[in-house]
């Protein structure tokens, strides 16, 4: 009796399948060899909307810094949480391993409840493939995470060559591979919760109204606790009202919906607040629409003054040699 | 047909070597400045300005030889307004790759006596700092500062006599 959590886990899963292809996409799209969107440290170039500004690597690293913390502010300042659990690759990874690698295609735990320690002692072998598999995934899955820094082309002639003179780049490979295992099987939303910068910048500016998952209708409740049980944030209880470490994953929703729907209800008693229905605006979720709309062009127009600043040829000290073409004329 | 090749690569990288040997050989200063620049290079400028000013005021102790690698196409001339002073050899990357131009220009590399490497800079030097350098060198001193081994004064030495 999981329907409605099986279809919500389908819909995720789209939305995963489109997110990676289109991550995967940016960093190859090019025009003369000039990329859509790339920090290339192989040949010192900052490279987006097909144009191409000569940078040394320090530059490069600064200007890298400055679009991360970019994008972490527009996300905070648009989505706010509901990019943790729907739109964050890290969590779209781990959903596919809990939730279709485990549960659909070994049959190691129930969907509902993913902490089950007696079947983890049961199926030893299945638990070993389920592994397996997974490494295999993030092996491959985070190769495309180097199409940002090295053009794509590139990358695959150095693997060619087994990294030869590059030895460090394959040290960095398997380093984030082992470090992504580690995070999937044993932190797991311990990360989300505690750990991220993205929690973190979110966590500051505390507003109930950017709770999206909302528990209402306390008289219908029976205290079955399948809502507690399966959500992925240890020790988060959706029916004591806001808390900042939820990701908005919307699993206690469909379960509710699944268990109201057995005991003859209608809908669930854990309510989507959509971004229309909020007080605030549509899509803003941050403290009114001026507010963020100020913030966002603040951050937008400093951000890009800056990269200004850094990709003017005074700051360069050596040219790359490969780099002779974009100074025509 | 390969030998001749061959030779004919040989030819070419020792004959050019020779012309740059030369250059180096013809005066007797203590120290030459080799730089290894392209035309359209912002940062190349820089080097040049520094180089000029090097010429003008150390003109009895240093020489400066630049080393043109531009490959003829057509492009924005970052150095065409400037008087550049000292000698300019023209040669191709290919040629310039036995001093270890690689990926990058500027290169400017430092030759004290019997044609050694002193000092190699990949990129555009701190102007204080190569002033200082280019100074010490000029005027005997070791890269440190200090005097050459055989020119020290055993102060213990001196002493017991």
């Amino acid at each position: 009796m999981t329907q409605y959590l099986r279809q919500h886990q389908n819909k995720k899963a789209l939305i995963a399948i489109f997110i990676t292809l289109s991550a995967v996409a940016v960093p190859m799209l090019q025009y003369n060899s000039i990329h859509l969107l790339l920090f290339n440290f192989y040949n010192q170039r900052f490279e987006l909307f097909f144009h191409a500004w000569e940078v040394n690597t320090a530059g490069l690293i600064n200007i890298f810094i400055l679009f991360a913390a970019g994008v972490i502010l527009l996300f905070n300042f648009t989505y706010s949480r509901y990019f943790c659990g729907n739109i964050c690759p890290k969590t779209l990874l781990k959903n596919l391993f809990t939730d279709i690698i485990e549960t659909r295609i070994f049959h190691l735990f129930k969907i509902k409840n993913r902490d089950d320690e007696q079947s983890f002692e049961k199926n030893r072998l299945k638990l070993f493939f389920a592994y397996a598999f997974l490494a295999v995934v993030i092996i491959f899955g985070s190769m495309p995470i180097f199409f940002y820094f090295i053009p794509y082309d590139i990358f695959f002639s150095m693997l060619k060559n087994y990294f030869l003179g590059y030895r460090f780049l394959l040290y960095i490979w398997v380093l984030s591979a082992i470090y992504l295992f580690a995070e999937i099987l044993f932190f797991k939303e311990f990360f989300c919760a505690y750990i991220c910068p993205y929690q973190l910048v979110n966590s500051i500016t505390v507003n109930e109204q950017r709770g999206f998952y909302t528990f209402d209708t306390k008289e219908k409740c029976i205290d079955c606790e399948a809502c507690v049980n399966v959500c992925p944030v240890p020790e988060l209880d959706v029916r004591k009202g806001y808390d900042t470490r939820c990701i908005a994953c919307g699993d206690c929703s469909a379960v509710c919906h699944d268990v109201m729907q057995k005991r003859g209800g209608e809908r669930s008693l854990i309510e989507y607040k959509d971004f229309i229905k909020r007080k605030s605006l549509p899509y803003l979720s941050f403290a009114g629409k001026r507010t963020s709309l100020l913030l966002i062009a603040l951050t937008l127009a400093g951000g890009s003054l800056i990269v200004y600043y850094l990709i003017s040829p005074e700051h360069l000290s050596s040219c790359n040699i490969a780099n002779a073409f974009l100074y025509r004329d | 047909m390969f030998k001749i090749i061959v030779a004919c690569i040989f030819f070419i990288n020792i004959h050019a070597n020779d012309i740059l040997q030369e250059q180096i050989d013809t005066e007797n200063k203590t120290i030459t400045i080799l730089c290894f620049y392209t035309t359209w290079c912002p940062a190349c400028k820089k080097s040049i300005e520094l180089l000029n000013e090097i010429d003008k005021n150390l003109h009895t102790k240093v020489k400066v030889i630049g080393i043109d690698l531009d490959d003829g196409v057509k492009r924005k001339n970052y150095i065409e307004s400037l008087d550049i002073r000292f000698k300019v050899i023209k040669q191709n990357l290919w040629q310039a790759r036995r001093y270890g131009v690689k990926d990058s220009v500027p290169v400017i590399l430092i030759v004290g006596e019997h044609r050694t490497i002193i000092k190699r800079f990949y990129e555009l030097p701190n102007r204080k700092y190569f002033f200082a350098l280019i100074q010490r060198l000029s005027s005997g001193y070791l890269e440190n500062g200090t005097l050459p081994v055989q020119e020290r004064i055993d102060l213990w030495k001196k002493s017991r006599d």
